[in-house]
Parts: structure tokens; C-alpha cells; sequence
């Protein structure tokens, strides 16, 4: 396995043109289904192959509350630009995680926070964690999928 | 391993004048992304972190490394090749943030309707990083 140089205070775009040249894609397996709207279907996050080799690798990704503190910003009335985007570059970046860990991550970057921190507080869940083959084989009703009512927020729904 | 590296502020042609190397930089596309049809997989990308299926036609890609600003510019175009038809057919941008956005597709139906359709999309943005 190829070492990751030392990286903070390097651009993170920087350190995603050094992976996109040294690492392979991984195609994961694990979807994320949320609903954050009882008006709309589920959504399905999939994991970017690039983002994964990275964050399997380490040393690359930046703190997941580093994303949160640029959502602040920019949910801010006045916000134009990013100001803050130094914390991308110079805080120290997170270690090798493994698949698992690296789709919590991905769950608190790009799922809603008031999906995520309160994904247990209604009377089913409103995300799973899933594999790609549990998912409906076809799309001809995309925009009626939910996730099961069936499910219960007590107890381990994937593993 | 070290990062090899070459700084240089202009690029200058024997003849032909010289170039900023700013512009290049400021120039290039700061991501891209090419996703399957069914929203099921991402085929290949640069600079995203994650594909979100939201619906028939819909989806939205997330950056790595965040825009600087909501004022970037994406370019999106459907791959036709399989079931292709005589329909026109329309991507959009639909929603815009530094950290994300969303597009939705479309094609036109025999009763003038637009109706939702998945394709296999093929993205890019351009624009200033945070």
C-alpha cells in the first residue's frame, strides 16, 4: 500500500489530484437511504469511488466538522463566500478509517444533520444503512419508495 | 513518497506571449462526475464525495472540496446510448450550494410533457474553490 504523503496545510484539491493519480476507485457495496421529507421519496446516497479509496486510504479527508463549520457559514443571511475554507487545507486530516466508518462519515457530511442526529426519534427510521442488492431491483416506482414501516429504530437494521 | 512539484507563476510560449498560471488555474474544471442511469452507482469522478439518488430523473453530487462561492457553473449532459429516441431531452441545474447540487432530467413526450427520465449523467463544475 502506497503511503500518504504528509498533507496538512496542502490544498485539499491538491491532495485529491495526488489520489486520483496513486489510488483505485472502491465501489462499495453500502447505500444510505433517508427520508427528509414525508412529502418525497426516499433518497439513496452512494459513495463516491474516489472519496472511498481516499478515505480507506487516510491522511487525505479533512474532519467531518470541518464541513459542518462551512455549512454554518453558509447558512449565515449574509453569507457571499467562504472565508474558512483554510480548515479544508490545515486541519490535521483523518487517519485510515475503515468501509463502515468511512459511510458514517459520508452520513454526516452529505445527509441532512436533522436527519442523522435524529434518525431514531419517529416511529421508524429515517435512514438505513443497506447493501446495494437489498434496494428494489427496478426503478418503476422510484418516486413511491420508502423505507419499511416494518422497521424498527430498536434495533440493528443492517449489519 | 514526496509530492514532486513545480511552481511557476507564467507560462511563456517562444512566440506566442505568455500566460498567467493563475488562469489555468482558475480555468480547469474543479469537479466532474459521470453516473449510472439507475442513480445505482457512480461510474467515475473527481473532487465528489457522493451521489444522491433523489427520484426518478433526479440526483445531486457533492463536493470534496467545497466551492468558494454559489456562483460556480456546472455543465451536465445525458449519455444516450441505449433506448435513445427523437425526443428532446433536457438536463438541469436545480438547486446550487458551495458543498452541493442537483439536477433533474427530462424528455419530452408525444402531448408536449415534460416527464421525468434516468439517464446516465455526465457532469462537470467550474468555478473557485473554498
Amino acid at each position: 500500500m502506497i503511503n500518504t504523503p504528509e498533507f496538512q496545510g496542502t490544498h485539499l484539491w491538491d491532495r485529491l489530484c495526488w489520489a486520483k493519480e496513486n489510488l483505485d476507485g472502491v465501489q462499495s457495496d453500502y447505500r444510505v437511504v433517508y427520508e427528509d421529507s414525508v412529502d418525497e421519496c426516499a433518497k439513496i446516497l452512494v459513495p463516491d469511488p474516489n472519496w472511498m479509496a481516499c478515505a480507506l486510504q487516510g491522511g487525505i479527508l479533512p474532519p467531518v466538522q470541518v464541513y459542518w463549520e462551512l455549512a454554518k457559514d453558509e447558512a449565515k443571511p449574509d453569507f457571499k463566500k467562504h472565508t474558512r475554507g483554510y480548515l479544508l487545507h490545515n486541519t490535521e486530516p483523518v487517519e485510515a478509517m475503515t468501509e463502515e466508518q468511512a459511510i458514517e462519515y459520508l452520513i454526516m457530511k452529505d445527509c441532512p444533520q436533522h436527519v442523522w442526529r435524529e434518525w431514531d426519534s419517529g416511529n421508524k427510521p429515517k435512514l438505513v444503512i443497506c447493501r446495494k442488492e437489498q434496494l428494489p431491483a427496478t426503478r418503476e416506482w422510484r418516486n413511491a419508495w420508502k423505507i419499511s414501516e416494518d422497521l424498527a429504530t430498536d434495533e440493528t437494521v443492517a449489519a | 513518497m514526496a509530492l514532486g512539484k513545480i511552481k511557476a507563476d507564467t507560462l511563456e510560449h517562444s512566440t506566442a506571449g505568455s500566460l498567467d498560471t493563475q488562469f489555468v488555474v482558475n480555468g480547469s474544471a474543479k469537479a466532474w462526475h459521470n453516473a449510472a442511469s439507475n442513480g445505482a452507482s457512480v461510474n467515475d469522478s473527481f473532487n465528489m464525495s457522493g451521489y444522491t439518488d433523489t427520484g426518478t430523473g433526479n440526483g445531486a453530487h457533492s463536493f470534496t472540496n467545497n466551492m468558494g462561492n454559489a456562483n460556480y457553473a456546472t455543465m451536465s449532459k445525458i449519455l444516450m446510448n441505449s433506448g435513445a429516441t427523437t425526443a428532446h431531452r433536457t438536463i438541469y441545474t436545480s438547486t446550487q450550494a458551495t458543498a452541493n447540487y442537483s439536477e433533474e432530467t427530462f424528455y419530452l413526450n408525444a402531448a408536449a410533457e415534460l416527464v421525468a427520465e434516468d439517464r446516465q449523467r455526465l457532469s462537470v463544475a467550474h468555478g473557485d474553490l473554498a
